[in-house]
């Protein structure tokens, strides 16, 4: 399979503090999920991706092209790029159509009459295509979170790197943003940074976790589920040392980690699960 | 809505395409608004003569009537914009520009009405002070503050983006030059009662902007602002405490503006065309 991303031995600091340490690793077409604790630097490598700023170490090829390289190298890459930052703020009297409009000629889209057809297009795509006229301060949260997400999409992109796009949406507007990027997998290369656990599970093929700036882990996510067998319990208490507890639904204490009771049950884990247990206490602080 | 409604001739030159990009634009924003003309666009493009004669295609026209409806108003700015030969791409990347800077472009009034009140009002020769400390600076600062204004997040994807920064910079540049001078120029000719001190400050007003811009291709334009906005207000009191206020008139003064001005161009014009690109702009 291609090598969209190539990342190797990158290091970004801000002042003394490394929020990249020596992270290496190479992206092929399907959906990677990014998943890390609040600072451990997944914003930041996004950022080092998108080619909107720099490493201070190793080195990053995007799509072939280096994205430290000369001015061309990086254009072509951002031809080539949907991004979708964390947190997009609008500008102020701004419709839909003309957001859109704007980001499409960012992307050099020059000719109008075909610019327009792909700012319809994307705006079909996130199934806001009734609301084109809309002020943006208008539409609902989870309609500004699909608005952000048609503009990554300008360009049918051969590379996208999503920041947190499911926050805001609702279940069903999740369940048709899972479809429109499992859609995208199949003929491009899709790195998302999430919370959502249950994206992950739904959609990706692999997942990396970042923790403290550093890869804790690299590999498909059946066998990161795996890495949880035996270490998650259904019991009537809390396991006293587990690193999360909660109310199952199907009733009783879901436990994960930590020396289980006598009378607790090891259940299904799942990529929350796993994920808990590879970056411990820093999960349930970072989510908190 | 306006008395001019689309005519048989206008009609006809709509739907074989003999009309510019300014004028179209003009029938299809006409079009949105009047029911009649848009009925009648329709009814011409239809006419079995003009199918067969020239080709219409009514599909297309709605298309573009749907266009025109979805599409943003280009305004007279942007027509304006597009007559003077700017692309549609940057009529639409001035639109965002003025969007983002409406509180600079608030800001910079308020300063110059406060400036004139305080001149009417005041002792006169802080006032000229003030006006001559204010002006050469606001295009200077302009740029600084519609970097700044950009949202959270669209920076970001600015700076992902293929578009030239340096394109992005001059445009800004050039918003907040035709923004803030024209405003400037008329408060100075009421603040200021000396033989061409009305005008004196271009120049130096000229040589603070390209600094900034020139020098906001290695840091972020703020710093550049502070910087250059310390040192002319440091001129014009050094000017106030040796009682030489009209400085700024002389052929030196203006002969160093000058000097600088090119200086900053070429300098200006040297990172924008060198590679890598200017971070602080968004070509990193």
């Amino acid at each position: 399979m291609p090598t969209t991303v190539r990342v190797s031995h990158v290091t970004r600091r801000y002042g003394p503090v490394a929020v990249l340490d020596d992270v290496s690793f190479d992206l092929s077409p399907g959906i990677t999920a990014l998943l890390g604790p609040n600072g451990a630097g997944k914003t930041t490598l996004l950022g080092l991706l998108s080619t909107a700023s720099r490493a201070d170490a190793g080195e990053i090829t995007v799509l072939g092209r280096r994205a430290d390289g000369p001015l061309a190298e990086r254009t072509e890459i951002r031809r080539r790029l949907g991004f979708l930052p964390q947190e997009v703020r609008f500008p102020a009297g701004m419709t839909a159509f003309g957001f859109l409009d704007y980001i499409a000629v960012l992307k050099k889209w020059d000719d109008t009459a075909a610019r327009h057809d792909e700012v319809r297009r994307v705006l079909g795509v996130v199934g806001l295509e009734d609301r084109p006229t809309i002020k943006v301060r208008k539409l609902s949260g989870g309609q500004r979170r699909r608005l952000a997400f048609a503009q990554a999409l300008i360009g049918d992109p051969d590379l996208l790197i999503l920041d947190e796009p499911t926050t805001g949406l609702d279940p069903e507007q999740r369940a048709t943003f899972r479809s429109t990027l499992s859609e995208r997998a199949r003929h491009g290369t899709v790195l998302l940074a999430t919370h959502q656990t249950e994206d992950v599970a739904a959609v990706c093929d692999r997942v990396i976790v970042l923790v403290g700036g550093r890869v804790a882990h690299d590999g498909d996510v059946a066998g990161f589920v795996a890495s949880a067998r035996d270490r998650v319990w259904l019991g009537e208490r809390p396991v006293a040392d587990a690193v999360a507890t909660w109310r199952d639904p199907g009733g009783g204490v879901r436990s994960v980690g930590g020396t289980p009771p006598a009378d607790a049950q090891a259940a299904p884990p799942t990529v929350e699960d796993a994920y808990l247990l590879l970056v411990g206490p820093r999960a349930v602080q970072g989510a908190a | 809505m306006s008395a001019w409604h689309v005519d048989d001739t206008v009609a006809t030159a709509y739907g074989t395409r003999r009309l510019d990009a300014v004028q179209r634009a003009s029938v299809e924003a006409h079009a949105v608004r009047c029911e009649d003309c848009r009925a009648f666009l329709a009814a011409s493009a239809t006419g079995d003569h003009r199918r067969t004669d020239l080709d219409l295609d009514l599909d297309q026209m709605w298309t573009r009537i749907e266009a025109a409806i979805s599409a943003p108003e280009l305004g007279r700015g942007g027509q304006a914009l597009l007559r003077l030969g700017a692309s549609m791409s940057d009529v639409v990347v001035t639109r965002v520009v003025a969007a983002q800077s409406r509180q600079w472009t608030i800001a910079t009034t308020l300063v110059l009405a406060v400036t004139a009140v305080a001149a009417v009002l005041g002792p006169v020769d802080s006032a000229h002070a003030a006006f001559l400390i204010v002006a050469p600076l606001l295009p200077a600062l302009g740029v600084a503050a519609t970097y700044r204004l950009v949202p959270h997040g669209i920076h970001l994807l600015e700076r992902a983006a293929p578009f030239s920064p340096a394109r992005m910079l001059l445009w800004r540049t050039a918003y907040v030059v035709f923004t803030a001078v024209p405003v400037a120029v008329a408060v100075g000719a009421v603040v200021l009662h000396h033989p061409g001190a009305a005008v004196s400050w271009l120049l130096p007003a000229l040589a603070c902007t390209l600094c900034v811009t020139a020098a906001s291709t290695w840091s972020d334009p703020v710093r550049p602002a502070a910087f250059v906005a310390l040192g002319w207000t440091g001129v014009i009191i050094a000017w106030q405490v040796r009682d030489t206020p009209w400085a700024i008139t002389t052929a030196s003064t203006q002969l160093v503006a000058v000097a600088v001005s090119v200086g900053a161009a070429l300098l200006l014009h040297r990172r924008l065309t060198s590679d890598p690109a200017p971070s602080a702009i968004g070509g990193t």
